[in-house]
């Protein structure tokens, strides 16, 4: 659906009449009367430069932000002075807990002074063509992280356009999270391509269940199950991958990986505890979202396409007694990483260790 | 002249050892500053093989720099790293034979099941620093393969490899 400018601005005479003077040198000087308030930003610790933190002032600030947003719809710049006319830009989510999060503003900042470029800061070179399965292992794994990663880069594409603007640090923190996520896409599929192997199979059980997180019908929702949730088991998977790696170029592929995803997770943690202290009914509806939505987790972390090279990555080979190896070390790791999940649940007001029906192990 | 005896090595554990650590962290300012802002208190603590006190020291660190070692009494910490002193040696010789932590004795998979390391914590958001600041905590260790140190029995770690390298195994 099209919008248009309620002029032409190319057959506005008043415009153009305007234009034509302030090129003469006759300004209007309306801006320069406007009565924003009277700031003066400056960084409060110079080695991190001037941070959103230090802007957080008066009008300008995020602590102004209030928990409904009622006059606001454009694209107008928080804390400037409002005109009439401005367009609605149709944002449905308007409520300031719906997105916020304590540590939001700090885990931007995190971001851009945390971020890495795969092509320069992985020492490919290091790679060599090594073992043949353990290698195979290796570019199925990272195609299935491939596949993860994308839905991880769209979760936030998905919502960011819908945020109202006011909350823009936490807009820009989504857009942080897409390049994270591009970069985890980027990471993952050149790392697959140096194996000699190519890009393994696509999994169809990882891939419908990530399709359910990303079908989640509210925000909240969507950052419970994606960055709580999928974010937990995603950060033991990288944990795991630095763990095994046999090189230091997958050793810090996948620490820097789980760096960015412990982003995500802090985010979710961090969001879920604001929502829920602000809207305390909705810990029964996101509880029950829970109980229809964890069984993703088995089609993720169950499907074969990724199970099974960790447990040959373990293993060292797919020798019958190195298997059993492999294959304790994949148990322990998903009960590691049920229990992290836990307890992050729990933290945010969510506990699910009597609830969940996640499978528990014998480790 | 008189003869001009080289400083005794520093000893590990002990604040001067992290604080020298600390030290070796503002030589590699450049380095750091490249993995980005790194804001964590934890701690570390060291258990004696003799049933004895641990070590206990906070760490705090502030965008790219450690400002601060202290006694890890009545410090509130993100996360505390504790292990016996066996297994804190065993990473602290390798980093020194290697130049930096392979695999094996990387901080992650120390801790991975808490088998030689274990990550204590009261909040799950103050662990999960130790995730999103996990380079530059190891990075963090990897410079003790610059000190001078020794043991409470008197041995060292063993001299660097000569291929010593910062290679993952």
């Amino acid at each position: 659906m099209a919008y248009y400018a309620e002029k032409n601005f190319f057959e506005d005479q008043q415009l153009i009449e305007l234009v034509t003077n302030i090129l003469s040198g006759n300004l209007t000087l309306e801006w320069y009367t406007a009565e924003g308030g009277r700031v003066r930003a400056r960084p409060s610790d110079l080695r991190r430069g001037l941070t959103y933190e230090d802007c957080n002032l008066g009008p300008y600030g995020y602590d102004a932000i209030p928990e409904f947003v009622r006059n606001r719809y454009s694209m107008a710049a928080r804390g400037s002075v409002l005109v009439s006319k401005l367009p609605d830009l149709g944002y449905t989510i308007n409520r300031r807990s719906d997105v916020w999060s304590d540590n939001v503003v700090a885990l931007y900042e995190e971001a851009k002074a945390r971020r890495w470029a795969p092509a320069v800061d992985v020492p490919w070179a290091e790679l060599t063509a090594g073992d043949s399965v353990r290698e195979a292992a290796m570019a199925q794994l990272c195609t299935f992280l491939e596949e993860v990663a994308l839905v991880a880069m769209e979760m936030p594409s998905k919502w960011v356009f819908s945020i109202n603007q006011e909350f823009l640090e936490l807009k820009s923190f989504l857009c942080a999270q897409m390049i994270d996520e591009a970069r985890h896409v980027e990471a993952w599929r050149k790392r697959a391509l140096t194996s000699g192997h190519g890009l393994g199979r696509a999994s169809v059980s990882a891939e419908q269940a990530l399709k359910e997180l990303l079908s989640a019908e509210t925000y909240p929702e969507a950052s419970l199950g994606t960055n709580l949730l999928l974010g937990s088991f995603v950060l033991a998977m990288c944990r795991a991958i630095a763990a095994l790696a046999e090189t230091r170029a997958d050793r810090l592929l996948a620490t820097l990986a789980m760096q960015d995803v412990a982003r995500s997770v802090a985010y979710g943690v961090g969001h879920m505890r604001y929502h829920l202290a602000h809207q305390p009914g909705k810990a029964v509806a996101l509880a029950e979202y829970l109980d229809r939505t964890e069984h993703v987790v088995l089609g993720i972390a169950g499907s074969p396409e990724f199970l099974e090279p960790v447990v040959i990555l373990a293993a060292g080979s797919v020798d019958r007694d190195r298997l059993a190896a492999g294959s304790r070390f994949a148990r322990r790791w998903y009960t590691s990483a049920v229990e992290e999940y836990f307890e992050r649940a729990a933290a945010v007001g969510l506990p699910r260790r009597e609830r969940s029906r996640l499978p528990r192990l014998d480790v | 002249m008189p003869a001009v005896s080289a400083p005794p090595p520093l000893r590990f554990p002990s604040r001067d050892f992290f604080e020298a650590l600390r030290e070796a962290m503002r030589a590699e300012r450049e380095r750091f500053s490249r993995l980005g802002f790194f804001d964590t208190t934890f701690g570390v603590r060291i258990s004696s093989d003799d049933g004895g006190e641990p070590a206990e020291f906070a760490l705090r660190f502030e965008v790219f720099d450690c400002v601060g070692v202290e006694s890890l009494a009545g410090v509130e910490t993100d996360f505390v790293v504790e292990g016996p002193f066996a297994a804190w040696r065993e990473m602290l010789d390798t980093i020194h034979a290697l130049g930096a932590a392979d695999t094996a004795h990387s901080l992650n998979t120390l801790t991975h099941f808490g088998e030689q390391l274990r990550v204590r914590y009261d909040d799950p958001d103050g662990h999960d620093k130790l995730y999103r600041f996990a380079e530059s905590i190891q990075e963090f260790f990897d410079l003790s393969a610059r000190l001078d140190f020794a043991y409470p029995d008197g041995s060292r770690p063993p001299a660097a490899r000569a291929e010593r390298q910062r290679s993952a195994r």
